[in-house]
């Protein structure tokens, strides 16, 4: 008799039960294993794409090199400071900056007449709109931000996140652009002098973009007032009258929110500086431009180029 | 049905060991594969090179690393430390320590810049036994005899002493 040959043993059992719990498990490692492969592809991505943007972003003029003077032909972000037509890494051009602000606002983003600069910027960033960029000055304070439909005292979504990459390079930056410089305007022989009118052009979507200002520098030699005309002769009342103390950090204006605008229009815009100085005193003016909704009191560093940090936050 | 003549029937045979451990192995592996170890083994190293490069190219353009090669050779070394540490603490995020020398490493002009002044042993102990360190040099001219010398800036993630 062949004792062997059942059909169902106890040897079966145990092999099936095996089986079964191997087949299981493989099933169930198969599937962990998809998930952890999936995780790790997104957190890469998001890693790489972090990675490359900042580097892109603080090393690159973008393109067009000049994209920040025409929005709607921009197909690469670069946030790099030009110079003889080669970017300058690690400097910032604050007005290319304050572009790409002004197009990510809550206003401008799904406005149809951005549609081909918000897919260019959405390309750069891995086709995504989960991003923001932050600019920090040396001290860590946060200057700017931006991300896509920005409103003034909100936050990203970046804080509710599952994963979040976050990418700092240091950089320099102006924390604005001079637009004009007078330079250093002598007023020889005293009493009311008329210095040349000068010309400065206003980019479209500049207006916008940026706060503009005028930052007086006089190394508290300027006795008396110095009178700016802008877009008008420079016959009273001035726009502006800077009348004396002068701070000796230079004294700028307006002191408020939003900058001068309302005296300035696209195009090429004019400006007269006016003299009362006693003899041999003399003054620089300068017109600057910040990015949208900054602070005044930072105006004055947009003459210094400083260290900052730039910091590009992608999330899923 | 006897048990003690069918030898060939183990319930947890050696084979079976074996194939556990295979098993066992490829999950493990594919444990790791999503680890964050393993994404910033791929990342982490790449930031803190860049960290060591930006901060070094921060410094020459902002003037700071003349003033530091102009102090050098004034031979005010404790000031140009001074300096060097100031701007690259402002530079670096406070998670990234750093040590920078200047010149050679047997014969340097500057040597143990550290993110905080004193305690250079403690800081010396945490930059030899740092875990991973990035490296970014440059090469100046130094005055008064006008030779190239190395600027060499460590840096490594740690916690401040």
């Amino acid at each position: 008799m062949n004792e062997r040959g059942q059909i169902f043993t106890l040897d079966m059992f145990f092999a099936l039960t095996l089986t079964v719990l191997v087949v299981s498990y493989s099933g169930l490692a198969l599937e962990q294993a998809r998930r952890q492969a999936d995780a790790y592809a997104l957190r890469y991505s998001l890693e790489r794409t972090a990675n490359d943007a900042a580097d892109v972003l603080v090393k690159t003029l973008g393109w067009p090199s000049n994209w920040e003077e025409n929005t709607e032909t921009l197909e690469t972000l670069g946030f790099a400071e030009e110079n003889d037509g080669k970017a300058v890494q690690n400097i910032l051009e604050i007005a290319k900056f304050g572009q790409l602000r002004r197009l990510a606002n809550y206003d401008n983003w799904d406005a149809p007449v951005n549609a081909n600069a918000v897919k260019a910027i959405k390309e750069f960033f891995g086709g995504s709109e989960n991003f923001e960029i932050t600019i920090f000055d040396e001290n860590g304070n946060e200057m700017w931000n931006a991300w896509p439909r920005w409103k003034i005292d909100e936050r990203s979504d970046a804080e509710n996140a599952l994963e979040v990459v976050v990418v700092r390079r240091s950089v320099v930056s102006r924390y604005g652009t001079v637009r004009y410089e007078s330079g250093e305007l002598l007023n020889e022989n005293g009493g009311r002098t008329v210095f040349s009118t000068d010309n400065f052009e206003i980019l479209p979507g500049e207006l916008e973009a940026l706060d503009w200002y005028i930052i007086l520098l006089t190394n508290r030699k300027a006795g008396l007032p110095v009178e700016i005309y802008i877009n008008k002769d420079p016959n009273p009342p001035p726009t502006h009258k800077f009348n004396p103390p002068y701070q000796p950090e230079g004294d700028f204006w307006p002191e408020e929110h939003g900058g001068m605008d309302e005296y300035l229009h696209v195009g090429t815009n004019i400006i007269t500086a006016v003299s009362e100085g006693m003899k041999a005193t003399w003054a620089m003016i300068y017109l600057v431009a910040v990015p949208a909704c900054s602070l005044p009191e930072n105006v004055r560093l947009a003459l210094t180029s400083l260290p900052a940090t730039l910091e590009v936050k992608l999330w899923r | 049905m006897s048990f003690r003549r069918d030898r060939r029937g183990f319930i947890f045979s050696l084979d079976a060991t074996l194939a556990m451990l295979v098993v066992l192995i490829v999950m493990t592996g594919v444990a790791r594969v999503a680890g964050p170890e393993l994404t910033y083994g791929q990342h982490g190293y790449l930031r803190l090179e860049r960290y060591a490069n930006d901060a070094l190219e921060v410094m020459e353009l902002t003037g700071a690393m003349d003033i530091i090669e102009n102090l050098l050779a004034q031979g005010e070394i404790s000031e140009a430390g001074n300096l060097a540490e100031n701007v690259l603490r402002k530079i670096l995020p406070g998670e990234v320590q750093f040590r920078l020398r200047i010149g050679v490493e047997n014969n340097p002009r500057l040597d143990n810049v550290y993110p905080s002044a004193g305690k250079h042993a403690e800081w010396r102990a945490a930059f030899e036994n740092a875990a991973e360190i990035a490296v970014a040099a440059r090469v100046s001219i130094f005055p008064p005899e006008n030779v190239f010398d190395s600027i060499t800036l460590y840096v490594w993630r740690g916690a401040e002493i």
